[in-house]
């Protein structure tokens, strides 16, 4: 109900969202940027790469139905179910990602979520993944604006993982199909393993000075 | 104590319900995020708007790039031949095949769970049900593309490489716990 709102009341792009003063209090983190520059993340050639391959794939859905060719068919219904159900939870998203952006002070993430909060800090995390909806192509953009506030990476990296094994709607459907025993084990396993690789990855690539780049 | 559905398509529309819900609340939690900020500062919230806006228009190429990966995927491993693939084999072999199938696609919980509900009717072990479900959550080849953008490709594939060794283990334990590897 909201898609059209948010689309059309935002529609104005190219405006430096970076307040001074928002980023790295301990200053810039020099080398960073241009370690990754090579890597090709989110560059030019990246963008139009990605969308040839897309543009591609629907003149392969088109050429497909016109010619009844079945694969194709498929392919064109299980692209467009998935895109109904990102179109639905996109907007809702990132429009609260924006208002966390602009509303919850720094300080705050930082106590919380920053280097000095050791185990809490990634509980909390576990519980904000718990409790979000979509997937990865969600908790990035998030997990970019919690480290623009100052939380750390280890901590981040939980985040990113646990968005992917504790959300609870996906949790509700695993029980009653797969039985308690099941989610328990699974959780019990993955969750301390989880917060033990994202604090031994996490400080080593803090070490480094690597951080989450908005494309 | 162990509550294990059978899979039935037509009944699962509890499920459907279940997911619409979750998409009320995340916008009705939106709209009240949305109103307050409307009251608390007009500009603030403006900027909010730009901001979500200039996040999510940047993220369209890596998202359409992930959406086709998806789509091959789907298209190439649909479930008919996940039932054929784990059904029948050794659990190791089965649970290998499960592991593969659960990074590469990214089918949703209300789908992958009923089907893993079908295939433990069918006998197919805990374990492999878990290396696939399990990896399914965790490891994800099609939204490479986004978290790409965001790390670069290095951190990413090491990221995804460690999750999947997790799901792994995961997967051992949960076939210990239910004694199907004794």
């Amino acid at each position: 109900m909201n898609q059209d709102t948010s689309g059309s009341s935002a529609g104005m792009p190219g405006e430096a969202d970076q307040r001074p003063g928002d980023r790295h209090p301990g200053g810039p983190r020099p080398g960073d940027k241009n370690k990754r520059a090579g890597s090709g993340s989110g560059g030019a050639a990246g963008r139009i790469i990605s969308l040839t391959v897309c543009f591609l794939c629907l003149v392969f859905i088109a050429v497909s139905a016109l010619t009844g060719f079945e694969t194709g068919i498929r392919m064109g219904k299980n692209l467009g179910s998935f895109l109904l159900t990102m179109v639905k939870i996109l907007p809702g998203a990132f429009i609260l990602i924006g208002l966390f952006d602009v509303w919850v002070p720094r300080h705050i993430v930082e106590r919380h979520l920053g280097e000095a909060s050791g185990l809490m800090g990634h509980l909390w995390m576990i519980l904000l993944a718990g409790t979000s909806v979509g997937g990865l192509y969600v908790a990035f953009p998030m997990a970019c604006a919690l480290q623009k506030k100052g939380a750390a990476l280890p901590v981040i990296f939980t985040y990113l993982g646990a968005s992917g094994i504790c959300r609870l709607p996906m949790t509700l459907f695993e029980i009653s199909f797969m039985g308690a025993e099941f989610t328990m084990v699974r959780y019990l396993v993955s969750l301390p393993l989880l917060v033990l690789s994202s604090h031994v990855m996490g400080t080593i690539l803090q070490k480094r000075g690597f951080e989450l780049t908005a494309p | 104590m162990r509550m294990v559905k059978e899979y039935e398509p037509g009944i699962d529309s509890f499920f459907q319900i279940m997911v619409k819900i979750t998409m009320y609340l995340l916008y009705i939690l939106t709209g009240l995020c949305l109103l307050l900020s409307f009251i608390k500062s007009r500009r603030k919230s403006a900027q909010a708007l730009k901001i979500a806006w200039k996040k999510f228009s940047r993220l369209v190429p890596a998202f359409s790039l992930m959406l086709v990966l998806v789509g091959i995927a789907l298209t190439l491993i649909p479930d008919r031949l996940i039932l054929e693939y784990l059904g029948g084999r050794g659990i190791w072999t089965a649970a290998g095949i499960a592991a593969l199938f659960g990074s590469i696609t990214m089918i949703p919980g209300f789908i992958a769970f009923p089907l893993s509900g079908i295939l433990h009717a069918k006998g197919v072990a805990y374990m492999v049900l878990s290396a696939f479900t399990t990896t399914l959550m965790m490891v994800g080849v099609a939204t490479l593309p986004v978290e790409q953008a965001y790390t670069g490709m290095r951190v990413a594939l090491v990221r995804n490489l460690i999750s999947l060794v997790l799901a792994l283990i995961v997967a051992l334990v949960t076939g210990l716990y239910f004694g199907e590897l004794w």
